[in-house]
């Protein structure tokens, strides 16, 4: 940089005023006009001249400026409506490829789950002539089964022996039933009714076939038989009234939520049902 | 320029840009007007527009259209060939109000670029896009424009 001098003091000013005389000339540039008591005072002049913005607070009303940031009208109700097909779409889909019950079905063709325990036992045709001959015939026990069925006590094994002949016939006593309560050992896992095949065949042939032919839980009475078609029926009804129950009754709310691009959202709502949709 | 983003700028950009051709105008609501000109023209053009050359944008418009005003009402401040004395001992001592003063002296383009340069803090090449002149022009401007407030300031201070 050239010598401080009348003529180039006020571009070389000029230069510091704008920031183009930077760093260690800078700081040497500065340090000559403060040295110089005309050059420090005219430097101060060229202080001046820039225009301090805080000393002018001239404002105006912006807000007539702004524009209302809202979504054309005719594009929201169409996300609307489009989403409340998708919806209904949704729930009748839904719907349809939930199990299907027919209404005629009885309690034999319902496959779900039983609502009680029900022991089914394979039965075995009895070729043994000497059971045939010393048990109670089929028809005798099912109408002896027929008769005591409102008071059919539960199967009770008491300490590793069948009271089989308290189920069928209680004053029936017979030299095999002897036999039988002779021969069973006392093994508390046989008599718990589950589905341990295998050890039911380790059983003595009198007394599996005396289990099988004389425990029938197959057999229903009429009271389980109502309890099981009404609760087929309460299913299907809980199927068939499903969109009743979503829509009976809706109440549909329209909020506002600055998450959604509408800056809207739906809420369709009755005692059970509450269906939330921001679009 | 989504809406969102216009009115961002109606935020930020319109009372720099007011005040700016106030400072030209000298009339309130000949500024406002323009600066509501301007804007109704960026809400036109907000899809040409970029967001981040918004500012520019205005201050081009803005300048313009204030040009065409000034143009129209025949209000063009001279310049006069000297400072006159008589002026300037009229002038208050406050600094800011002599400063104000002595701005009215400038030229058109010189108190153009150097609000432009003070006031909203643009670089030669922004002044120059907004003013339509090559840098080195602005440069010079600006100099003068400082030189002869300067020079006022140098009088003022010799009469006082």
């Amino acid at each position: 940089m050239n010598h401080l001098n009348d003529e180039n003091i006020d571009e070389i000013m000029f230069q510091l005023l704008e920031g183009e005389i930077k760093g260690a000339e800078r700081i040497r540039i500065l340090d000559a006009i403060n040295a110089d008591k005309k050059y420090s005072a005219l430097w101060l002049i060229w202080q001046q001249t820039v225009l301090n913005v805080n000393d002018d607070l001239l404002v105006m009303d912006t807000n007539k400026l702004k524009k209302k940031e809202k979504v054309p009208f005719v594009l929201w109700p169409k996300y609307a409506a489009v989403a409340f097909i998708v919806l209904i779409v949704g729930v009748l889909v839904w719907n349809i490829n939930a199990p299907t019950i027919p209404a005629e079905l009885t309690h034999t063709d319902y496959k779900g789950k039983p609502e009680t325990g029900v022991i089914k036992m394979p039965e075995k045709p009895i070729t043994n002539t000497l059971e045939r001959d010393t048990f109670v015939p089929l028809k005798e026990k099912i109408k002896t089964m027929v008769q005591n069925s409102e008071h059919l006590p539960k199967y009770k094994f008491s300490n590793s022996k069948l009271e089989i002949k308290n189920i069928l016939t209680p004053n029936y006593v017979s030299e095999t039933e002897k036999f039988v309560e002779n021969e069973i050992e006392p093994k508390s896992e046989i008599l718990t009714p589950t589905k341990q095949e295998a050890k039911k065949e380790t059983l003595p042939i009198v007394a599996q076939n005396t289990i099988a032919d004389n425990i029938i839980v197959t057999y229903e009475t009429e009271s389980v038989k109502t309890q099981k078609t009404n609760f087929i029926q309460d299913k299907i009804t809980e199927k068939t009234n499903l969109l009743a129950r979503i829509f009976s009754k809706p109440k549909l709310h329209i909020v506002n939520d600055s998450n959604t691009r509408t800056n809207k959202k739906f809420i369709i709502q009755n005692k059970e049902f509450k269906i939330i949709a921001g679009f | 320029m989504t809406e969102r983003e216009y009115n961002t700028c109606a935020e930020s950009i319109a009372n720099s840009l007011f005040r700016f051709i106030y400072k030209k105008m000298q009339a309130r609501e000949n500024a406002e007007n323009i600066v509501q000109d301007t804007f109704e023209s960026l809400w036109m053009n907000k899809d040409k527009v970029e967001f981040e050359k918004a500012k520019s944008w205005l201050f081009t418009a803005g300048y313009r259209k204030m040009i065409d005003q000034l143009r129209r009402d025949k209000k063009m401040v001279q310049m006069p060939e000297h400072i006159n004395e008589k002026g300037c001992t009229q002038c208050q001592p406050d600094l800011k109000e002599i400063i104000n003063n002595a701005m009215q002296f400038l030229p058109e383009i010189q108190r153009t670029v150097i609000m432009l340069r003070d006031y909203e803090g643009y670089d030669y090449a922004e002044i120059g896009n907004i003013t339509d002149l090559k840098e080195s022009q602005v440069k010079v401007y600006i100099f003068r424009a400082r030189q002869t407030l300067k020079n006022y300031l140098v009088k003022l201070e010799h009469i006082i």
